[in-house]
């Protein structure tokens, strides 16, 4: 049988090899024939039991899920309230009782109706709440169903690679996890309960695989791919080879990761080099961890903009940089306000077409046309300052009046919370990204009006060296290791440390084994970059001698 | 009965966790209690004991909400009630 390539949504990374276990296909109730009168209490002790079934269920994954952490245990809290809840049962019960309908009917349209309702919510984080009735009322029908008894997970043969239509959190928890080596499922995304899960786990997962019910049969050989989302079935030889070799060195990876994560970044000589990842969403929180991130040195808030038309609430804000600070514990987190502008844009902030976008109303600037936009996000940011070590950027400043406006709104906001007597922190550190070269050029003066420099080294570059980093026709003359940008880099840190505040690079650069030394060498003790970079970063950063790396850079840039 | 309308001023409204302490405080309680939403859509009560009527009725800060109980015990669920939510519910 030739091999068949399916391909979804990797959503836990990872690789695996195994023979597909098919679990639980749940049959949705559909057939609405009413019971008779003498039915009906024989059908409320079906699902009384039913509930008290999925209650079992529900409690040993709570259990379940602790292992893995608080935050996966609360999801079955909820759960277990919303179980009891009389819009739940109580309604279910009333539905059998005055509407005469079956069981499962009942619980199923009990759940549609309230989910209805979940999704009329604005807040987004209410309605997305409506997804755990769904899991609920999925635990109930399943239990009047008598299917998928957690005891079928129990017996599943080894190397099973667990393929379902739509797995539940509480399904993922139950799994004898000595047997499963990976997910699959043809419905879910990436941000899922059941992706969450395996994630925590370390076990892959692909979701949004249509066919894979259709296309698979229990006991086929499977390979999965949870980074890039592909599902091999029947592998041709050479694809399995391939697909061991990956996991072998993936297993190498990880130890070889796990020996330097907890080491810090110390060179020879005892200088300290702090190692901060870069971020795009909250996802990438647990991946920085991983990595051995000492904090979050660039939380990029575009996200928060990105595939939708209007702008972010205070609130939703508020929630997701709470989420940041408290995933990170008390590690420092710097968020940058918006950084958009015509190269860019985001879809609820039109831009006027620009001759030089990237000469135009971007980062700072375009937040400074846009108050209201600045206040909401600096207020947010403010609020989630009370749960953790929240600092704050302004991107593509220029020059000390952009500095002032901005800080001037910050204490504003900051004046309005506490006149509303919400909670919130005003004394967050308050930095700028240096990228553009007037900055660099004036660091001495900025540095008196904040508390830190952060390097955005790709920016600078081109702007040092007037050459567009998008334009592959330029791509040779774009070097960001060129000595008039060193120069820059080299003065924007003398002016921090002579006013004793920190400096880091956030830039592309703050990964680059070739630029790491040089940086170092410069006076920069801080480097925030891919969380995947790290591990190598703190490797070659534990050969340095800092005395060395000093020398070899002043003579570069002589 | 005894009735009671409160602004909310919790930073995040009702959401998952402060709605679960208001729902778990309103179910110490004897009396049948309901809850509506004045700044969303008045008509619609809620029953207080239960986490998912009341999540669904969407209260966010600034939001109205209007209170009431009838029972042996009223008058102190009103009252517990209203400190509960007149304070920065579990934050």
């Amino acid at each position: 049988m030739a091999e068949h390539v399916l391909n979804g949504v990797g959503a836990a990374p990872g690789f695996a090899i195994g023979r597909v276990f098919r679990y639980a296909p749940r049959e949705t109730a559909t057939e609405s024939q009413a019971i008779n009168q003498t039915e009906i209490e024989a059908e409320v002790a079906r699902l009384r039991d039913a509930t008290d079934r999925a209650r079992t269920r529900i409690t040993a994954a709570r259990e379940a899920a602790a292992k893995s952490g608080e935050a996966e245990a609360a999801i079955f809290d909820a759960h277990l309230l919303m179980l009891d809840d009389p819009a739940m049962i109580g309604e279910s019960e009333r539905r059998i009782r005055e509407d005469h309908q079956p069981a499962a009917i009942a619980v199923e349209q009990t759940a549609a109706a309230l989910r209805k309702m979940f999704d009329q919510i604005e807040d987004s984080y209410l309605r997305e709440r409506g997804k755990d009735v769904t899991d609920v009322a999925t635990q109930i029908i399943r239990a009047l169903q008598g299917d998928a008894s957690p005891s079928t997970a129990q017996t599943l043969p080894p190397d099973s690679v667990i393929v379902a239509d739509e797995l539940l959190a509480s399904d993922v928890a139950l799994l004898d996890m000595e047997r499963v080596t990976a997910l699959v499922t043809a419905q879910g995304s990436r941000t899922a309960h059941v992706a969450i899960m395996a994630r925590a786990m370390g076990l892959p997962i692909v979701v949004g695989v249509t066919d894979i019910l259709s296309r698979s049969r229990d006991g086929d050989v499977v390979t999965v791919d949870g980074e890039r989302g592909e599902v091999v079935l029947s592998p041709e030889p050479s694809t399995l080879a391939r697909m061991e070799e990956r996991i072998n060195t993936e297993r190498q990876e990880r130890l070889r990761r796990a020996e330097f994560r907890d080491l810090p970044g110390l060179t020879r000589d005892g200088t300290r080099i702090a190692l901060f990842a870069n971020i795009g969403t909250p996802d990438e929180i647990e991946a920085a961890l991983e990595q051995g991130a000492e904090g979050i040195g660039l939380v990029r808030t575009e996200f928060l903009f990105h595939e939708r038309s209007d702008l972010p609430d205070e609130q939703e804000q508020f929630l997701t940089y709470q989420a940041i600070a408290q995933g990170m514990a008390n590690r420092p987190v710097v968020i940058r306000t918006l950084d958009a502008g015509g190269d860019k844009p985001v879809a609820g902030i039109p831009v006027a077409t620009e001759m030089n976008p990237f000469l135009g109303v971007r980062g700072l600037r375009l937040s400074l046309k846009h108050p209201e936009i600045l206040r909401t996000q600096l207020r947010a940011i403010l609020r989630a300052a009370a749960s953790g070590d929240i600092h704050v950027m302004f991107p593509m400043v220029t020059t000390v009046d952009d500095v002032r406006a901005a800080r001037q709104i910050l204490a504003s906001v900051g004046a309005e919370l506490e006149a509303e007597g919400i909670e919130h922190r005003r004394d967050i550190p308050v930095g700028i990204m240096i990228e553009v070269p007037a900055a660099a050029v004036s660091a001495d003066r900025l540095i008196k009006e904040v508390d830190f420099f952060s390097l955005g080294t790709n920016d600078l570059a081109q702007y040092v060296l007037a050459v567009d980093r998008t334009n592959e026709l330029l791509a040779t003359n774009y070097s960001p290791l060129d000595v008039a940008v060193l120069r820059l880099i080299e003065r924007a840190v003398s002016a921090a440390d002579a006013a004793g505040k920190p400096v880091a690079v956030c830039g592309e650069l703050a990964g680059d084994l070739e630029a790491i030394p040089l940086l170092v060498g410069l006076g920069v003790r801080e480097l925030s970059m891919t969380a995947t970079r790290i591990p190598q970063a703190k490797e070659l950063i534990r050969e340095l001698r800092v005395g060395d790396e000093a020398q070899a850079a002043q003579a570069r840039i002589a | 009965m005894v009735d009671a309308e409160i602004t909310i001023t919790n930073a995040a409204g009702l959401h998952a966790r402060p709605a679960a302490l208001f729902v778990r405080t309103a179910a110490g309680f004897e009396s049948s209690i309901r809850v509506r939403n004045l700044s969303r859509d008045a008509e619609r009560e809620a029953d207080a004991k239960s986490i998912l009527s009341v999540m669904t009725l969407g209260i966010e800060q600034g939001h109205i909400i209007s209170i009431s109980a009838e029972g042996p015990d009223e008058t102190a669920a009103i009252d517990t009630l209203r400190a509960l939510a007149k304070g920065n519910i579990d934050e």
